[in-house]
């Protein structure tokens, strides 16, 4: 578990997106809601794994639909990337 | 007179009627079924008018109902026309009356794009067509006498028996569809003849089989996708495709029905590798995997060559050109697999500007010639003679604005692309397009569109933006502004506001650009 705080978390997905982060809930859907199609999808993946120097599989960020699902991934299996 | 597609599944369909022919997810559609469905939509075309080289369009996802529309359309002479499932409405709005579809095909939606309801924004208000049958429940068909649903398309008008139509070599099988580097679709006409003896050929090369099966992520409306299928499907072998690309189900898939060949880009094969136990997925099935529409970094493909112990095989050209020139792990060993070389079947040149041969060790444009390289682009006879050079023997060489450097031997490195392409994962996408939909935005005095390398995606499209007074612009802001205007794929990444796009004799200075950033 990396306790990582969910609106430091919107806030960053915010950055990339560019929606406001009050509009961003754990059910707001990535493709329907922020506009992303899959490839945009693991360029969120890209941008939040930097942010956080945490790594995820990509494979796991794939089957994602909502940011809640990614926020609990990036908690639970996010491994810190070796410098 | 030559075989046509016809032909091979003819005789599959006698041989082994059962056998599946094309598998996506759980749906399956065998030989025997095929030939069944496509005479019932094929007559049902003709009932509606349909006839010898009239245009059907299909607006659909991954699907066997896709398949069966396309190939409908072969049976009875006419020219399907595969758009992408992910069009909104101002794209449909243009490719509609440039290929003069009189039919349309389409499925309820694909990801979030509702296709009937971008459909129907368009027709009839802006365009007449005769039918537009939709793959939807009745209840979702619009109530206009010129929708149909596909039940009672096939009900109301199709037939058990519909005659085959025996092509001349040069007759238009089917139109593909690219975006056009200023809005303006480029749509490529593909050769009957030339187009099944360049496939037959590549699936000789690739020794296929008919009890191989096939796996492959790029979709079937990507004429790549749908060019590298057709492979196996001439030696009576199964494709399978799935509906949206989900690397867990892939792996499973090939394990479950002992898939041989597997088709990947370097971003699906990313994404695959990343896969947790990846190891303990049982691939001992695969022999060959097929890579097209991006660069292959050399560590992948090793990856596959050196740990799994399978062939790969990397392709360059475009969709003008069917196959083209390839790197082969079995061939060209420990080799860049950005280092090509020419096919018995294909070969190319390396020419300047002058569309004479450069020297050895100097850049040029790639040219290539296949027996399927297009007969011209549909209604663009300009852009034709650009880019489609027929030599004294009377074959057509397609110019393809891949930048590759002549090696000593007979071998072409790729070095980039000569035009303002962004190659974002598998598509490929004008930067051009995308300003030109950004200059419509209220609040955009200036655009300026570029790409950025991403270490997942390959490029990542990079919008700069010069604001109209003090307006903040957001991704978040274009994505809404761009939804159902143009595909997802080509909103841009990233926005940058700048202060003024640097601009010479008209043209923009992109070296100057980041020096523009507001601080």
């Amino acid at each position: 578990m990396n306790n990582l705080d969910w609106d430091e978390f919107r806030q960053v997905v915010s950055d990339y997106v560019g929606i406001n982060a009050a509009e961003i809930t754990r059910d707001t859907d990535v493709f329907d809601d922020l506009y992303l199609d899959s490839l945009g999808l693991f360029g969120l993946g890209s941008h939040i794994t930097d942010t956080y120097k945490l790594n995820v599989a990509l494979s796991l960020v794939a089957s994602i639909s909502r940011v809640g699902e990614f926020f609990d991934l990036l908690n639970e299996k996010g491994t810190p990337v070796e410098e | 007179m030559s075989k046509n597609f016809f032909d091979y599944y003819s005789k599959y369909a006698q041989e082994t009627p059962d056998k599946v022919l094309l598998r996506i997810d759980e749906n399956t559609l065998t030989y025997r079924q095929f030939m069944e469905k496509t005479a019932v939509f094929g007559s049902a075309l003709k009932k509606l008018g349909i006839g010898v080289d009239d245009k059907v369009g299909l607006v659909m996802p991954n699907s066997i109902e896709w398949y069966i529309a396309f190939w409908s359309a072969v049976r009875i002479g006419a020219q399907p026309v595969p758009i992408d499932p992910q069009s909104g409405s101002l794209e449909l709005s243009r490719l509609i009356p440039s290929t003069t579809v009189k039919v349309l095909f389409v499925s309820e939606k694909y990801r979030t794009n509702n296709i009937i309801n971008a459909v129907e924004q368009i027709i009839p208000s802006e365009f007449q067509i005769s039918k537009i049958v939709c793959f939807a429940p009745e209840n979702s068909v619009p109530q206009n006498e010129c929708y149909i649903s596909a039940d009672k398309f096939a009900a109301e008008f199709g037939e058990a028996d519909c005659e085959i139509y025996q092509p001349e070599y040069l007759h238009t099988m089917s139109l593909a569809c690219t975006s056009g580097s200023t809005g303006n679709p480029k749509i490529l006409a593909v050769p009957s003849g030339g187009f099944l003896s360049t496939q037959k050929d590549m699936g000789d090369y690739l020794e296929f089989k008919s009890d191989d099966v096939m796996m492959l992520g790029m979709t079937l409306y990507h004429q790549g996708g749908f060019g590298m299928g057709l492979q196996m499907a001439l030696k009576g072998g199964t494709v399978m495709y799935q509906p949206q690309f989900n690397p867990i189900s892939f792996l499973e898939t090939v394990q479950k029905y002992k898939v041989n060949i597997i088709q990947l880009t370097s971003t699906l094969a990313k994404v695959l590798l990343s896969t947790p136990d990846f190891e303990k997925y049982d691939l001992s099935s695969v022999r060959i995997c097929y890579f097209a529409g991006e660069v292959l970094p050399k560590e992948i493909a090793d990856t596959f060559v050196k740990k799994l112990n399978i062939r790969v095989i990397n392709i360059i050209g475009s969709s003008e050109t069917c196959t083209m020139v390839v790197w082969d792990s079995a061939k060209d060993g420990d080799t860049d697999p950005s280092d090509f070389k020419k096919l018995y079947f294909t070969d190319y040149r390396v020419i300047d500007a002058n569309k004479n041969d450069v020297a050895e060790g100097e850049t040029g444009e790639l040219c290539v010639y296949t027996d399927g390289v297009i007969t011209e682009y549909f209604g663009n006879p300009e852009l034709s003679a650009e880019k489609i050079l027929t030599d004294q023997q009377g074959r057509r060489w397609f110019c393809t604005g891949d930048l590759v450097n002549k090696l000593p031997g007979v071998v072409v490195r790729f070095a980039g692309r000569s035009k303002r392409i962004i190659k974002r994962g598998g598509n490929l996408v004008h930067a051009e397009e995308v300003e030109a939909c950004l200059l419509t935005h209220p609040m955009i005095a200036a655009a300026a569109v570029t790409d950025e390398p991403h270490p997942i995606i390959g490029q990542q499209i990079v919008a700069y933006i010069q604001p109209k007074g003090d307006e903040k612009i957001t991704r978040g802001e274009l994505a809404r502004y761009f939804d159902g205007k143009l595909s997802a794929y080509k909103v841009p990444d990233k926005v940058v506001l700048v202060e003024e796009i640097p601009k010479d004799i008209g043209k923009i200075q992109f070296k100057y650009l980041r020096k523009k950033e507001y601080k």
